[in-house]
């Protein structure tokens, strides 16, 4: 059975429900409501940014249910992104956080974690003015404090 | 590669976009939290945090939260900063750290680096094993840095004493893992005064800790009712009582070592009924529930020699999900015991039954029918195996390691065998083949060869190895070995096995008895030798069968190969494809092929050794060759006609079986009486004292398990320090 989901720009999506439960927000409401055709309102997503989220549930419809990390490991790794995967997140990087703060909201953990590895591969081997430049970001630091924060973390160079 | 693709397409394409300033979505700060926590390098990390407060604010944490320590000077410098006052500082470094690992400083870390990281107050695991530098002083300062350790790994520290345990005790009482593995001062005192404070203990290692008695593991039982885990290999002292205490107390536990506890015996496990997973015990089932062992994973009882049948009886009912299962050197079990252990099923991951000396093939034959799921199986110096036993294990489809050490009835038609089954060849990864005599170099090669996972071999003491040509790609014995051990030591590990299949691959030794259809023939028999096995037939008739099969495989391809001799060529066009590559194999003997040009030796040799081909595996049998078609029949017939002797037999005491249908002087038959004889004879005179030989031998055997030893070693410390 489809369900209906209404993007913030009142947009309606059909979608079957095996597609719209890779979203636990969606399968906790529908386990909520029970059978119901009413839509579904997504008052944060976007229909660019709905329309991208459902392509990853579509592909991703038969993965099986992650489990959740035995080891509470704050490590993560990054490289092992799927090629499909990958070329889905090849879009600009406004679409990358929107996609990013969707699935947040969603509560899909593998397209969220797709996502901030995809921005944490992005992070990786650059210099603090390279990865500004690369996201944008303004510093907002003193000279004098950017200074003593290289300095008391100069350990971290040290092999 | 493509991931450099992904964000070279984002930089360029925000490279656009900046022009005009875009204003992106913000992340919330809980998300560029979990961002940075898939960056690995403290250097990324570092780089990070020097972007904007912001990312600062979220990253400087995770930063300094479990610091690599990998050398004094990093050590230090961290130390020279967060020692400072805290003035003089942007953010409180030495609050963030939460867990410290010394692993890889232990010849360097002196009291003087250690203490200085005393204020960190919120330090929740403290990794100091074989740090023999540090002292009781020191210990005892860094021990009262903050009340939130639970994890501590004092393992192997000459100055671990009862003082230090002390401090634990005091100042740890959240710890729930604890590793004193080999801090052999300690005494029962300490242990109780830990065990009446610190109980939330999960996990705690006493392994080599010689001075505590059952005392110790009563004090832990009683006080700590959420421990699953306990060592105490090589304490000595203990006995029966300690185990006792354990099954009645902890009907959680998940994994218990009771290696060398020589006191031990069945009376540990009197307690758990005898089994008490039969449909007809589990009437009174409330009593029974607190003897069920559920969660029990990992069962060590390497040389508790006490051990017999009935222990395995009682416990292997009651612990249905064991994964791990050690009963190496406890040579009083048997065939019986070890039948008891295929209820573990699918769930057995791991058997260890080296030096188990009483076991026959039929105890192997029946754990490989169940117990389908293992993988690593250790049958070192269980003498009376035959190749039945290796036609067994070679259905194992997850098998990776297997030690059939000194086994030296196994030859050739085992590794084979292996080979056929077209299910161990692609998981094989570690071989133990030391003081199996008989093989040769050439079957040995074809193992190599297609095994492509093969990391690890052994092969001391093998006549066929005891060559320079060979022993150039191995391993350096180690320097406590002899003169005479160095001379027969023979492991190739890592590259030196990937040179040594280079090696046999250009310079094959000519196999007399491999060729494809020999191959083939070798599946065929196979397949029926596991029918034997499934069918519940004794393994003298498998063998039986085995050696005769195996003489008519060969007299058929001998056969095979003079019909395709050069002048018959044209007529027997479709053998030819087939005839050919066993033709050149043969190219020694007088059958040489003509149909093979001989400049294509090599790479029919090449095809010879290399795994087989897709196309090989689809023929199956279904599409064999006509002539394989017939040898299939034949050997159908062979089995039937074998099946027959074996069910007229199969009431006879097997020592007293009449003389096989194979025992008509050829080298099959042979050999089957050997073992037959060695079967009969070891009831009485078995197992008499270790001879020197056995003694040297031991060694050997240990060091060709000291990969596997360290492996799992530094894996068991890997786990602990992750809880």
């Amino acid at each position: 059975m489809p369900v209906i989901l209404v993007s913030s720009d009142n947009q309606d999506f059909k979608v079957d429900k095996e597609v719209a439960e890779r979203s636990i927000l969606i399968k906790n409401m529908l386990e909520d409501v029970g059978e119901s055709d009413s839509p579904i309102p997504l008052p944060n997503v976007t229909a660019a940014v709905l329309t991208k989220v459902i392509e990853y549930c579509e592909h991703h419809r038969n993965d099986p249910v992650q489990v959740p990390e035995e080891t509470d490991d704050p490590r993560k790794r990054s490289n092992d992104i799927e090629e499909w995967d990958m070329k889905f997140m090849q879009v600009d990087q406004e679409m990358l956080f929107e996609i990013i703060l969707a699935a947040n909201y969603l509560d899909i953990k593998p397209l969220l974690d797709v996502g901030c590895k995809t921005v944490a591969n992005i992070i990786k081997g650059k210099t603090p003015e390279e990865i500004r430049k690369a996201f944008n970001i303004v510093n907002d630091f003193t000279p004098e404090e950017e200074a003593q924060i290289k300095k008391e973390n100069e350990w971290a160079e040290d092999r | 590669m493509s991931s450099t693709t992904t964000n070279d397409h984002l930089v360029h394409s925000n490279n656009y976009t900046s022009a005009i300033d875009k204003q992106y979505p913000s992340i919330p700060p809980e998300l560029i939290v979990y961002i940075f926590k898939f960056l690995s390098n403290p250097l990324d990390l570092r780089s990070a945090i020097l972007v904007c407060k912001l990312w600062c604010s979220c990253g400087v944490d995770l930063l300094w939260s479990r610091p690599t320590l990998l050398s004094i000077p990093l050590a230090t410098k961290m130390c020279d900063i967060m020692t400072l006052d805290r003035t003089q500082t942007i953010f409180p470094y030495a609050t963030y750290i939460r867990r410290l690992n010394f692993s890889f400083l232990v010849q360097e870390l002196t009291d003087e680096i250690l203490v200085r990281f005393s204020g960190c107050t919120r330090l929740e695991r403290l990794l100091l094993p074989g740090c023999n530098k540090a002292t009781e002083e020191g210990l005892k300062q860094i021990l009262q840095a903050g009340r939130g350790l639970y994890s501590l790994d004092l393992s192997e520290i000459p100055a671990v004493t009862d003082a230090v345990l002390d401090s634990v005790a005091r100042f740890c009482p959240k710890l729930y893992t604890l590793s004193l593995a080999g801090c052999a001062a300690i005494t029962d005192d300490a242990i109780v005064q830990l065990a009446a404070s610190c109980t939330s203990l999960k996990r705690i290692k006493l392994s080599q800790c010689v001075l505590l008695t059952d005392r110790s593991v009563l004090a832990l039982t009683q006080n700590c009712p959420q421990l699953m885990e306990i060592d105490i290999t090589n304490c000595n002292l203990m006995t029966n009582t300690a185990i006792q205490s354990v099954v009645q107390t902890l009907p959680q536990i998940r994994d218990i070592n009771m290696t060398l506890l020589a006191n031990l015996s069945d009376l540990a496990f009197s307690a758990i009924p005898l089994g008490s997973n039969s449909s007809a015990l589990q009437l009174p089932s409330a009593s029974l529930i607190s003897h069920r062992f559920d969660q029990l994973r990992v069962l060590n009882l390497t040389s508790c020699v006490l051990i017999t049948d009935e222990t395995l009886a009682r416990i292997i009912p009651a612990a249905p999900r064991l994964r791990n299962l050690t009963l190496t050197k406890c040579d009083r079990i048997t065939d019986v015991g070890a039948s008891v252990i295929k209820l573990l099923g699918k769930h057995l991951h791991y058997l260890h039954l080296g030096h188990c000396s009483k076991l026959t093939d039929r105890a192997i034959a029946t754990l490989a029918q169940h117990c389908t799921r293992i993988r690593y199986l250790d049958l070192a110096c269980c003498s009376k195996l035959t190749d039945a036993a290796v036609f067994a294990m070679a259905q194992l489809p997850k098998l990776r390691r297997i030690g059939l050490v000194k086994c030296s009835n196994i030859t050739d038609h085992g590794i084979y065998a292996m080979l056929v089954s077209q299910i161990v060849p692609q998981t094989l990864e570690r071989v133990h083949l030391s003081y199996c005599v008989h093989l040769s170099d050439t079957a040995v090669s074809a193992l190599v060869s297609q095994c492509s996972k093969l990391t690890h071999l052994s092969v001391t003491g093998v006549p066929a190895f005891m060559s320079p040509k060979y022993q150039k790609f191995c391993r350096v014995p180690p320097s406590e070995f002899t003169a005479t051990q160095r001379e027969v030591f023979c492991v190739f590990s890592g590259k030196g096995v990937r040179e040594l299949r280079q090696y046999m691959q250009e310079n094959p030794t000519m196999p007399s008895s491999t060729p494809s259809s020999i191959q083939r023939n070798y599946r065929i028999i196979g397949s029926t030798v596991a029918s034997m096995v499934a069918g519940g037939q004794h393994s003298s008739a498998i063998l039986a069968h085995l050696g005769f099969t195996l003489r008519e495989t060969e007299a058929h391809v001998q056969q095979l190969a003079i019909n395709n001799a050069p002048g018959e060529g044209s007529s027997t066009g479709i053998v030819s494809e087939a005839a050919a590559t066993e033709s050149v194999n043969d190219a020694g003997t007088a059958t040489a092929a003509g149909l093979a040009p001989s400049d294509s030796m090599a790479t029919s040799h090449m095809e010879e050794l290399a795994p087989f081909s897709e196309d090989d595996v689809a023929a199956g049998p279904l599409r064999l060759h006509p002539l394989m078609e017939e040898l299939e029949q034949a050997g159908r017939d062979y089995a039937d006609m074998m099946m027959q002797t074996a069910r007229q037999q199969v009431d006879e005491d097997v020592r007293m079986a009449s003389p096989s249908p194979t025992e008509d002087g050829t080298l099959g038959s042979g050999q089957q009486g050997e073992s037959e004889n060695g079967e009969g004879s070891s009831g009485g005179s078995g197992h008499g004292s270790p001879t020197e030989e056995e003694d040297l031998d031991e060694n050997v055997f240990d060091d060709d398990d000291e990969d596997d030893y360290q492996r799992s070693r530094s894996r068991g410390h890997e786990s602990f320090r992750r809880c």
